[in-house]
């Protein structure tokens, strides 16, 4: 499609770079360089000098002077990026206070838990008090520098890059860090020095962002999709490789595949076709009480044993029916009413399982599910791949890739499909979608049906990785943190709904320690999400153009890549 | 010769509120028809009901020659009518294109031909073809109208009902719709216009209904209805 408004002054690219120069250089303060100096020396000196005045096991060896060791690391690495001040390009301002937010943040929440495990103030050495000073000053810099609105970026990234082989290097690099990113992240074990990490690449991610490095990836990707996809297959099965024969985190990972299926299919309900499902979780349930009960479990009532490749499709099935059934006399409901509905009839299924004994064993629910063995390859064997262990989970792993992949395919042709524009008419407009022919009522029962199809495939399997199913895994509180997946990783998109699976089933496990609060902090998270990035963490663009359009109106709008596609 | 529309004692209520009460009306092919009326006169109500939206609670409703009373909206749209929503209605977040694709939905799997329709609104508004990448909530209301008429001729209906296209705009906007529909009646497209403007909307009319608290009260030819006394009184502001 044509973008007119692309380039409404027509002088090109050179003449706007320098109106953008002209007009920062003039509109900086005169102390912002040598404030953001101060702060990057303060923090280098803050991270190369003790954070704790004496020894008691605090992780990073703080005690130490002239070695960075774990936090003090990732504030030195924040205070390079307060040097970006300097740099004449678009977004500093941003780039720069996120490193320095990053900066104050890690020290002060460091330095925090060092004054309570410590035992008070007394703990803390002037290293990390140095730290925060310097994460201050270089925030106050970062505030001094003024720039134009930023939809000049986004203009900058899409042309820069024309030459393949360099874009293509640039996927690897990008997917190749993130396992390297995930990789380092999962072998850091205390809960301190984890957050501490986390926030180092969140706050760094940010800053890359604000230069214009998430567009910059979009478009390259966007321009090799192929190879891009290939990619990042790649990089997902070559995790199970980097944990040295551990099964830990490949069952996690395998956890977070199933989980990610399900989203994505929750993400057809509600991303597309706008249907607020509270009780998705039981479509999840159906799927894995047919693969427990077919697949001779030690406690099963039904003694058959079906062959998994069967059993995905019968629970996959079993649970579109479902869907139809709960959808049927509901669809004509919109909004809150049908949320009420269908979060009633999660809870239906949640009682009926842990009420019929004859068939589901009730509370007991039905363990001792056993190994999938396909035409004799039990998955729960390792195995041994170029010399390096793989563990019983990874066969689940690789399953479960399988499985997101065919999910993604689904979801993606939806998307695009005639059926998928349907969907996002009736979300929009369902008196006017009506009005143009769609079957609203038919698309809506389909819509419904689909979400539950992939979640009940995605509980076969589930049921086969935790061996056992039982009615307390299907309780509200699954279905909203689906939900939660969805809407933080980005309604409506694919690697949204993966990434926020992740995250979801990731800091969790991490945080063992803040167990008891976890789903404080994740309400909170949820509500920072919503203030500051409501479109979720990989916006959809049409999403995109939904909350922008709400919030200013035709200016936002017309910036090049979110006008010129759907 | 038989009405490509007729309709004959059409009740409708939601609940126990009746909004329509027994109305009757003839569209011939090719003329364009207009029902006038002031607010909550049922106008909005009968051209939902005729295309589907909403049931009635008694009475017919025959498009060329078959009852449709019963057939679900978007059945109706396949037969021929298309329907303009009041208040436009547009997909403000979907470029204009993918307005217009959703317009052809009914049309399925006539991807040249939809192509040459989308060509031919744009011919007729092209406004809309240099814009057609861009959101359809950014267009100005009058543009968004235009849209909305492009939209509902995308289905390539034989009948069209239009649902004041004319409210909220300004005179000039006004103008440069009426002068497309008259465009439409030249190219014998049958329309169904309801409106408040019953000036602008008799003086393109073959044919006018005057409805009031859901019945007909004055049915005649369109000059003939602007010469109407009572018309005169109650809707162009004479004295």
């Amino acid at each position: 499609m044509t973008t007119p408004s692309m380039d409404p002054d027509g002088s090109g690219r050179t003449g706007r770079v320098a109106a953008i120069r002209s007009a920062t250089r003039a509109r900086t303060a005169p102390l912002t360089v040598p404030l953001a100096a101060a702060g990057a020396a303060l923090t280098v000196a803050g991270s190369l000098t003790p954070w704790a005045t004496f020894f008691f096991g605090y992780p990073g060896k703080v005690t130490l002077t002239g070695f960075p060791g774990g936090a003090r690391l990732y504030t030195l690495l924040l205070a390079v990026g307060l040097l970006l001040v300097v740099a004449r390009i678009a977004g500093r301002r941003r780039a720069v206070l996120a490193c320095a937010l990053g900066i104050v943040a890690i020290s002060v929440g460091n330095l925090l838990a060092i004054a309570s495990s410590g035992g008070g103030l007394g703990a803390v050495a002037y290293g990390a008090w140095l730290t925060v000073a310097g994460g201050v000053l270089g925030a106050l810099a970062g505030d001094a520098v003024r720039e134009p609105a930023d939809s000049e970026r986004n203009l900058r990234w899409g042309r820069l890059w024309v030459w393949a082989p360099l874009e293509i290097l640039l996927i690897a690099l990008v997917l190749g860090g993130l396992l390297v990113a995930i990789v380092i992240g999962l072998k850091i074990n205390e809960s301190s020095a984890f957050v501490s990490y986390l926030a180092f690449l969140g706050f760094a991610a940010a800053a890359a962002v604000a230069l214009g490095a998430g567009t910059l990836v979009s478009y390259v990707s966007e321009r090799h999709r192929t190879v891009t996809l290939a990619a990042a297959a790649i990089t997902a099965a070559a995790f199970p490789f980097t944990q040295g024969g551990d099964s830990y985190w490949i069952r996690v990972a395998a956890s977070i595949g199933v989980f990610a299926a399900a989203a994505i299919g929750l993400n057809i309900v509600v991303g597309l076709a706008g249907l607020l499902d509270l009780g998705y979780v039981a479509f999840f349930g159906v799927g894995a009480y047919v693969s427990a009960l077919l697949s001779n479990a030690t406690f099963t009532t039904v003694h058959v044993h079906v062959p998994f490749g069967a059993v995905i499709v019968l629970g996959a099935l079993t649970s579109a029916f479902f869907g139809v059934i709960i959808g049927a006399p509901t669809l004509r409901l919109r909004g809150d009413y049908l949320a009420i509905v269908t979060l009633g009839f999660g809870e239906i299924f949640r009682i009926v399982a842990n009420n019929w004994d004859g068939l589901t064993r009730g509370p007991n629910g039905i363990s001792g599910v056993p190994n999938i063995n396909a035409n004799g390859f039990d998955f729960g064997q390792p195995h041994t791949v170029f010399g390096i262990v793989l563990p019983g989970f990874a066969n689940y792993y690789f399953l479960e890739l399988l499985l997101v992949a065919g999910v993604m395919v689904i979801f993606a042709n939806l998307n695009r499909s005639r059926i998928g524009r349907a969907w996002v008419a009736i979300r929009e407009d369902e008196l006017a979608a009506r009005a143009m022919g769609i079957n609203t009522v038919a698309l809506k029962l389909l819509a419904f049906a689909m979400g539950a199809f992939l979640a009940g495939a995605a509980g076969t399997v589930n049921a086969h990785v935790t061996t056992q199913v039982s009615p307390d895994s299907y309780t509200f509180l699954e279905s909203a943190l689906l939900l939660s997946a969805v809407v933080l990783g980005g309604m409506g998109t694919l690697p949204g709904a993966v990434l926020g699976s992740t995250l979801l089933f990731v800091i969790p496990e991490k945080l063992r320690t803040f167990q008891d609060k976890r789903l404080l902090l994740f309400g909170l998270a949820l509500i920072l999400m919503m203030r500051f990035r409501p479109e979720g963490l990989i916006a959809s663009r049409r999403r995109q153009r939904e909350l922008l359009s709400e919030e200013s109106g035709a200016d936002a709008m017309s910036q090049p890549g979110q006008v010129a596609r759907a | 010769m038989t009405p490509m529309l007729e309709v004959r004692d059409l009740v409708v209520a939601y609940g126990a509120i009746e909004a329509v009460k027994g109305i009757s009306l003839q569209v011939q092919a090719g003329d364009v028809v207009t029902l006038i009326g002031g607010n909550g006169a049922g106008k909005t109500t009968t051209l939902r009901t005729l295309s589907g939206l909403l049931r009635p609670v008694a009475g017919q409703v025959l498009f060329e020659g078959e009852r449709i009373d019963r057939v679900p909206a978007h059945e109706i749209v396949r037969r021929g009518i298309a329907h303009s929503p009041e208040g436009r209605r547009i997909f403000p977040r979907m470029t204009i294109e993918e307005n217009l694709e959703l317009g052809a939905y009914s049309r399925r799997g006539k991807t040249a031909e939809i192509r040459d329709t989308i060509d031919r609104v744009y011919a007729l508004f092209p406004m809309l073809g240099e814009r057609r990448g861009q959101p359809a909530g950014t267009l100005s209301g009058g543009e968004q109208q235009m849209l909305a008429v492009g939209r509902a001729l995308m289905s390539q209906p034989r009948l069209i009902m239009l649902d004041e296209p004319s409210m909220g705009l300004s005179p000039i906007m006004m103008q440069k719709i009426f002068s497309t529909l008259v465009e439409l009646k030249g190219q014998g497209t049958t329309i169904l216009l309801v409106e408040q403007n019953a000036q602008a909307a008799l003086s393109l009319a073959d044919r006018g209904y005057v409805i009031e608290t859901g019945r007909i009260v004055l049915e005649d030819n369109g000059p003939a209805l602007l010469g109407n006394e009572l018309v005169r009184k109650a809707y162009l502001g004479e004295e």
